[in-house]
């Protein structure tokens, strides 16, 4: 050991949340990409991409471990959070295919969170027929208060509205390096939760299909080693790659 | 060795006499050699400088057989690790053999080879054919590959100190064991003459290390390396200017490179890295007071304007070529009188082959310059010098064969034919890398290659490979064929794009997170212009000619090789001896003299470490000599270390010299931090979220045939593959830390990338042999260093701590508007 004091350091939390006021609402944007309304007892996640593993594995066997790691997150964070209810705002399975194939443990984990927390599927364009020995309700989009939640935003929407299917993530320019990240992207009227499965890839926020959210005090909570960073969207702060990936991809 | 000196009469037909002859040529001595030990059914190693004919050499065996016993189908087989290198020897074996009018037929087969004629090649293949590893294991895969190459009687291996000891080299000695098997089962169609290797290697430390290339039984291999008298002469360039304290441009010395310029006929400047050619380059060309002709040749210029450049040279239409490592193998240029060497060789070996590009006969002799960028490479050059005059090589370590390289190889085996999982393993361990294979490693792999090899239940529906009941393991579908011919090969190239002037041609292929640091309106120096950024079109960096003076250099990723070993430990005996010391330039030696008043001079069995304050930073800094990959490892454990012991590491710089930290509090027993226990956890934990090893990993799994290259039709980006490579990474060390991928990354980062090895190997050497000391004011020894300081790497943990800073900005930023 060196044989001088050394001053603890000040960092602390393992975690840092974001609170924010969404049209008089509560919300907690979390470092691993969840939403978490506390007045509803309400968690949100979005695009899980369960079974994507399995689903790409045509010409080669791919670890298919992402399911498994996406329910462990998940249940991490229902150990923390305790919500009454779940909602998946879609895209919870990589392929229809695929949710009528989950295997037997996976099933199990889904199981066991719906025996904590009240599973609710909200249908997105990857899943739009789920099986029915899945636990939980389904629906199109669910309404609470003032708020919309569904899978996929308009551009123009007529109230608050809560969504995912983007997968957003931001590109930014720290000191001595880049980075890239998942992140939340904010406006007047929407919140686009970041892709929480564990093999989603990201979709560059500069990329067209952003452009119209990018409008009315856009803001970035970008999300890094379980903290949230909150950031005005400003365009010279961040880059993107040169290849996205097409929505229709993802 | 042989006996009696063969002479010509002996050995050559008359056909070969008479060209010879007609040439005004003699054989040389171990050209003969070379078919008496053919005759005599042995396989040859032959080593010898360029420019001793040894191509010929090489083949004069086979054209002699083939004269006295004509023959169909593929008799010779011709392997180089360059494609372009395989269609020159093809033009100029064709010459001889017209001249002699042999019944002899000739071809290349490389990935640039038309459909048809591929085709073509396999119903009726040449006698001779020439090919690259990557064409041989495919043909390999055919299901005939038995009969095309039942009448083989040698295969030739050029360039083989390029390929031994890397993924290239391990692929290619399993083709070979592979080989060597089906001629076995085939012998009855075969011509039952034994199977030759023949191997041209330039000068190495350790012949008998190829020797095993060529043979499963080295000892029957005869290594001929014929005592050739080529004077080499190398100097260190004189100048003027006073030595600049850091940087790697040479530009102080640019007066004196123009002057060489002037003073030569032609002459071949050797960089290290691509950004050093185009800096070069552009400097030239604004002193080319004289309209020399100076081309530019690198790795990431487009193919076509390489070729040009390459045949503007052998046709002598240029005075000066800039090139990186692209052109130290290869084509065969006469008439280059010099050799100029900017910046530290970094290696003897690779610096020999260079200085051979001069004088490229045996009769001239080679001149060189070593032009050092800096005083740290004063030293390095004298050492080389010193290492160059007595012959001391670097001797390349052996490692164990790559395992993604092998399951490519066992999906192969399975493409060929089916097979039984005994006999395969006991062909596999005939191959020198794989020698040390255990059967449990084998069966992983194959598990690996079957079904993924992952501890999962219910996962058996996606398999590569299956046991039929006849015990014989065959490929699920045609499509695990075609993947797997897709794929073949070791090389994963990094993720470029092309860059385009506007409206004009394409310029060749840049980095692509170099671009991605770029923004509208930067500078940079590419293909010997400058150019300014313009935006992305498509897969397209758009540009447009600049007029700017100061520009961002491309920062080519891997162009940096480490300090050699052998270099390394030159330069430190070099410290302490004071002959040699009384040779430097004034200058280095006034610097080695006051580091020697101030603090302590690195020495073998002790290692230096320093301290002291700059600012309001505390400096540590350690000069091990392992090469700055092992110091950028180094770098980041120690601030791992240092951020848990509570120094507050701030940053930390490596160079091949040294590794420099600097924390917001001060080390006084730098014993706790340098032990060998480093290399456990931490390392662990880096390697978990190391991009080196993330990148590592997408060159494994590609390899390994788990993602894919290239597909017909649906062209994957690279960028989605690297995405998706690294979350298979995170996800795989989280479930199951003990994948054969995995272990695949961890040996490859051991040999390359964070040299691993030499790191352990300087930590327990210098395990509590620690010579430490305390400073008011910076060494003379760190100025160097602290001028390099510019580019720092930040430890992994600062990135939140950023990010908290940008955070906090952005967000004054919007309340004060």
């Amino acid at each position: 050991m060196p044989n001088q004091p050394n001053p603890p350091k000040s960092k602390d939390a393992k975690n840092k949340d974001v609170t924010i006021d969404f049209h008089g609402n509560q919300l907690i944007l979390h470092g691993d990409g969840t939403l978490f309304m506390p007045a509803e007892g309400l968690l949100i996640v979005s695009d899980l991409h369960l079974e994507k593993g399995a689903a790409l594995s045509h010409g080669a066997p791919l670890p298919a471990f992402d399911t498994k790691d996406t329910l462990a997150r998940l249940a991490q964070r229902i150990e923390q959070s305790q919500p009454t209810k779940l909602l998946c705002l879609g895209d919870s399975f990589h392929t229809v295919e695929r949710a009528f194939l989950l295997p037997p443990d996976a099933l199990a984990s889904l199981h066991e969170i719906a025996a904590r927390t009240s599973i609710i599927w909200v249908t997105g364009n990857h899943d739009r027929n789920l099986p029915d020995r899945l636990p939980g309700t389904a629906c199109d989009e669910m309404h609470i208060g003032n708020l919309r939640f569904c899978h996929e935003a308009d551009f123009l929407p007529l109230q608050p509205t809560i969504s995912g299917h983007f997968h957003p993530k931001a590109r930014i320019k720290l000191r001595a390096r880049a980075l890239s990240a998942r992140c939340f992207v904010q406006n007047d009227l929407d919140l686009i939760l970041p892709a929480f499965g564990s093999y989603t890839g990201g979709l560059n926020i500069l990329d067209e299909a952003f452009a119209g959210f990018l409008t009315a005090n856009p803001t970035i909570h970008l999300i890094h080693d379980n903290k949230t960073f909150s950031m005005p969207f400003q365009k010279s702060r961040f880059f993107r790659t040169h290849q996205s990936q097409k929505i229709s991809k993802i | 060795m042989i006996e009696k000196q063969a002479t010509s009469a002996m050995i050559l037909p008359d056909r070969f006499q008479s060209w010879f002859a007609a040439k005004g040529w003699h054989a040389h001595a171990h050209q003969l050699d070379m078919v008496a030990s053919w005759q005599a059914e042995q396989s040859v190693l032959l080593i010898a400088p360029t420019g001793a004919g040894k191509t010929l050499s090489g083949f004069l065996p086979s054209l002699i057989d083939l004269e006295q016993n004509p023959c169909e189908g593929i008799h010779t087989l011709y392997i180089s690790p360059l494609k372009a290198l395989a269609s020159d020897i093809a033009r100029n074996l064709t010459s001889p053999v017209e001249e002699m009018g042999l019944p002899v037929t000739i071809e290349t087969r490389t990935g640039d080879t038309p459909q048809s004629k591929r085709n073509r090649q396999r119903t009726t293949p040449p006698n001779i054919l020439l090919t690259t590893p990557e064409s041989l294991e495919l043909m390999l895969g055919w299901p005939d590959a038995a009969r095309i190459f039942g009448q083989l009687q040698t295969i030739i291996i050029d360039e083989i100190h390029a390929l031994s000891g890397t993924k290239r080299g391990d692929l290619l000695s399993l083709s070979l064991a592979k080989m060597r098997a089906l001629r076995a089962d085939n012998e009855a169609g075969g011509t039952g003459r034994p199977l030759k290797a023949i191997g041209l290697s330039a000068t190495v430390a350790n012949p008998t290390r190829f020797a095993a290339l060529l043979s499963p039984d080295p000892n029957h291999v005869k290594i001929l390396q014929p005592v050739l008298h080529k004077d080499i002469h190398v100097s260190m360039l004189e100048t003027e200017a006073e030595l600049p304290w850091a940087g790697h441009s040479a530009h102080y010395a640019l007066p004196e490179i123009y002057h060489l310029l002037q003073t030569h006929n032609k002459v071949l400047i050797f960089v290290n890295t691509r950004a050093q050619a185009e800096l070069l380059f552009q400097a030239l060309w604004m002193a080319n007071d004289d309209n020399l002709k100076i081309g530019l040749h690198h790795g990431s210029l487009d193919v076509g304007q390489r070729r040009k450049v390459e045949s503007f040279m052998a046709q002598g239409k240029l005075d000066a070529v800039v090139a990186t490592s692209s052109l130290d193998l290869g084509i065969d240029w006469a008439d280059i009188d010099l050799v100029v060497q900017i910046g530290a060789p970094k290696g003897v070996s690779r610096l020999v082959q260079r200085i051979g590009r001069a004088g490229h006969r045996l009769d001239s002799a080679s001149k060189a310059v070593l032009v050092p960028a800096n005083r740290f490479e004063v030293l390095e050059v004298m050492a080389a010098m010193h290492c160059v005059e007595i012959m001391q090589l670097d001797d390349s370590e052996a490692h164990p064969g790559a395992l993604d390289v092998l399951a490519q190889h066992i999906v192969g085996c399975a493409v060929t034919a089916p097979f039984d999982a005994d006999r395969l393993y006991q062909t596999i361990i005939t191959a020198p890398p794989f020698a040390a294979l255990t059967r449990a490693q084998f069966e992983e792999v194959l598990d690996f290659v079957a079904t993924g090899g992952y501890a999962l239940s219910h996962y058996d529906q996606f398999q590569r490979l299956v046991k039929g009941i006849d015990g014989l393991w065959r490929i699920t579908s045609p499509k695990i064929a075609q993947r797997w011919r897709m794929n073949i090969g070791t090389i994963v190239e990094t993720v470029t794009m092309k860059v385009r002037l506007k409206s004009g041609p394409v310029l060749g292929e840049i980095e692509e997170y170099f671009v991605q640091n770029l923004i509208s309106g930067d500078h940079f120096i590419f293909a010997g212009r400058m150019l300014q950024y313009v935006g992305i079109k498509g897969n397209i960096v758009q540009t447009i000619v600049s007029h700017a003076k100061e520009p961002k250099v491309p920062a080519y990723a891997g162009g940096r090789l480490p300090l050699s070993q052998n270099l390394a430990d030159t330069v430190r005996s070099l410290l302490h001896d004071d002959k040699a010391l009384a040779k430097l330039p004034a200058e280095v030696a006034q610097w080695l003299y006051l580091q020697k008043q101030r603090s302590g001079i690195p020495s073998s069995d002790k290692l230096l470490v320093e301290s002291f304050k700059r600012g309001q930073k505390h400096y540590l800094v350690a000069y091990c000599f392992e090469g700055r990959n092992a110091h950028q490892t180094l770098g980041m454990l120690l601030t791992r270390r240092m951020e848990r012991l509570g120094f507050g590491p701030l940053g930390f710089v490596a160079t091949d010299y040294a590794v420099a930290i600097w924390s917001v509090h001060r080390v006084t027993s730098p014993e706790n931090l340098f032990q060998s226990d480093l290399l456990g956890d931490d390392l662990e934990e880096w390697m978990a979220e190391s991009t080196m090893l993330k990148r590592s990993f997408r060159a494994v799994a590609t390899i390994a045939g788990l993602i894919e290259k290239r597909m017909p039709g649906h062209e994957k980006t690279g960028k989605q593959m690297t995405v998706n490579s690294d979350l298979i990474y995170d996800v795989l060390r989280r479930h199951q830390p003990s994948h054969l991928l995995l272990q695949a990354t961890e040996q490859d980062a051991a040999r390359g990338l964070t040299d691993i090895r030499r790191l352990s190997e300087m930590l327990t050497r210098f395990e509590d042999k620690i010579d430490f000391w305390q400073l008011n004011y910076i060494s003379p020894l760190a100025v160097p260093l602290m001028l390099e300081v510019g580019r720092e790497s930040v430890t992994a943990s600062g990135v939140s701590d950023m990010l908290e800073e940008l955070e906090t900005e952005l967000i004054q930023e919007m309340q004060g508007r």
